[in-house]
């Protein structure tokens, strides 16, 4: 026989499932896990979206590159690339972090409801099983 | 006041039972006009392929855009706008796709999401509403939000700017050569002081909007839309008088502002201050069943002050003995 109860709690959940996806996967992870997973993922961004930059300025300039830059001057210039990378990545980093830290709250918070769901429903199994 | 408005509550609450009861086939309309305007946008202004971008085959894609979900739409419009290019120059072409690959990486950092809007700016501006696109953002994403935005604007002025210059550009005008198509392409787009003066007005604005909405105030939202209006229409002014000069017309600009102002108003009176649940279908199973779930939305009517008229006339009535 159908339980009714049952059937509410169970199509409860699935449509929350439906609808949240985001959410659902996000309660997959430790908060430590999420965020270091997605931290290393931005870390690779980071330094792709710089490179790309950094090749666009140099086609843009790419004349004067040619004509000014001498080969001392090679170490410099790299060195102050790297100071350029290195003081973007870090305030990027930052915004990313909180980003991400803010994703995982929200998911969380919605995700709160359909755990106790899902422990109800755990009870209804439990007593078919006694 | 409540007299007047009673008509706009049952229009709302009509659009509410219809919503739940034809939502896919409202959310495929949508799809269909958007994904159709957006083609329309593309091909007014750079519809460099005829035999793509012909009516019937616009009518065609809008109609396959129908079924599709709002990621892939967005990459289907990019993939039409990269092969328009393609059409142009080799050098349009890849600094299209720098682009868009710069914004797929700002994506990945700081998962904004929202990334279809990047093609509802450059309709905005087409529909002549560009105020409407941070108005409404504001309203219904979160601040992240404005990054897709600010490449939609990027996209837009990328578009016009080639639709105007796409003779000196292309790959068959041999008078310019290759490294200088491709400077005045990026000056022509990035020092273009419209493009500056937009991009604050809107990333200020959304800002405005969404701070102001979410505080705990009566009508909240109202004040935010107003806030943003002004906000967005003093800041465009402000950067016409110091830095565009003529370029934009002052007179479109406040026209602009106002409709946008009103119609933003309107969406979040009819659409985002309601809860618009759908028919949903569900499937799960158990030790002893398969459940095939049909979720029909209850439809509540949203309580409101009744004039005493309505009790009036109810009361008036005859009454059956």
């Amino acid at each position: 026989m159908i339980n009714n109860d049952k059937v509410r709690l169970m199509t409860r959940i699935q449509l929350f499932e439906n609808r949240e996806k985001e959410s659902v996967k996000v309660s997959r992870y430790f908060q430590m896990d999420y965020l270091v997973m997605h931290m290393i993922r931005s870390l690779f961004a980071y330094i792709v979206l710089f490179c790309m930059v950094l090749l666009f300025i140099l086609c843009y300039n790419w004349e004067e590159v040619l004509t000014q830059v001498k080969p001392e001057m090679l170490l410099q210039s790299g060195m102050w690339i790297l100071i350029g990378f290195l003081a973007l990545m870090i305030p990027s980093m930052i915004v990313s972090y909180i980003s991400f830290w803010f994703c995982y709250r929200r998911g969380c918070k919605k995700i709160r409801n359909h755990v106790s769901d899902l422990k109800k429903l755990q009870e209804f199994y439990s007593e078919e099983g006694n | 006041m409540t007299s007047s408005l009673t008509p706009v509550f049952e229009l709302r609450d009509k659009l509410i039972r219809l919503y739940a009861k034809r939502s896919k086939w409202i959310q495929a309309l949508i799809r269909f006009v958007s994904a159709f305007l957006m083609l329309q946008t593309i091909n007014t202004q750079i519809g460099y392929i005829p035999e793509i971008m012909s009516l019937p085959v616009i009518l065609g894609i809008s109609l396959v855009c129908c079924i599709l979900p709002w990621s892939v739409i967005s990459i289907l419009m990019c993939v039409l706008v990269v092969l328009e290019f393609l059409k142009v120059s080799v050098i349009v072409t890849g600094f299209c796709l720098f682009i868009l690959l710069c914004m797929l990486m700002v994506d990945l950092m700081f998962a904004p999401g929202y990334n279809f809007i990047i093609f509802f700016v450059p309709l905005a501006f087409f529909l002549k509403l560009p105020f409407l696109v941070p108005l409404i953002l504001g309203l219904a994403a979160p601040l992240t939000a404005v990054i897709p935005m600010l490449f939609g604007l990027l996209m837009h002025f990328m578009i016009s700017y080639v639709s105007s210059t796409a003779g000196i550009l292309a790959d068959t005008a041999q008078s310019v050569g290759m490294y200088e198509k491709f400077v005045q392409m990026i000056e022509g787009v990035f020092k273009n002081q419209n493009l500056l003066v937009f991009a604050i007005a809107f990333s200020f604005t959304a800002a405005a909007v969404y701070l102001l909405r979410r505080l705990s105030v009566n009508y909240a939202w109202m004040i935010a839309v107003a806030v943003g209006s002004v906000l967005d229409l003093v800041l465009v002014l402000f950067g016409i008088a110091t830095y565009t000069g003529g370029t934009i017309s002052v007179s479109a600009v406040i026209i602009g502002s106002v409709i946008s102002g009103l119609i933003a108003l309107a969406v979040q009176f009819m659409i985002f201050s309601v809860d618009y649940k759908q028919t949903e279908y569900v499937q799960f199973e158990d030790d002893d069943y398969y459940y095939y779930v049909k979720a029909i939305p209850k439809v509540k009517v949203a309580d409101r002050e009744y004039d005493k008229k309505d009790f009036t006339e109810i009361d008036s009535a005859p009454t059956e003995e």
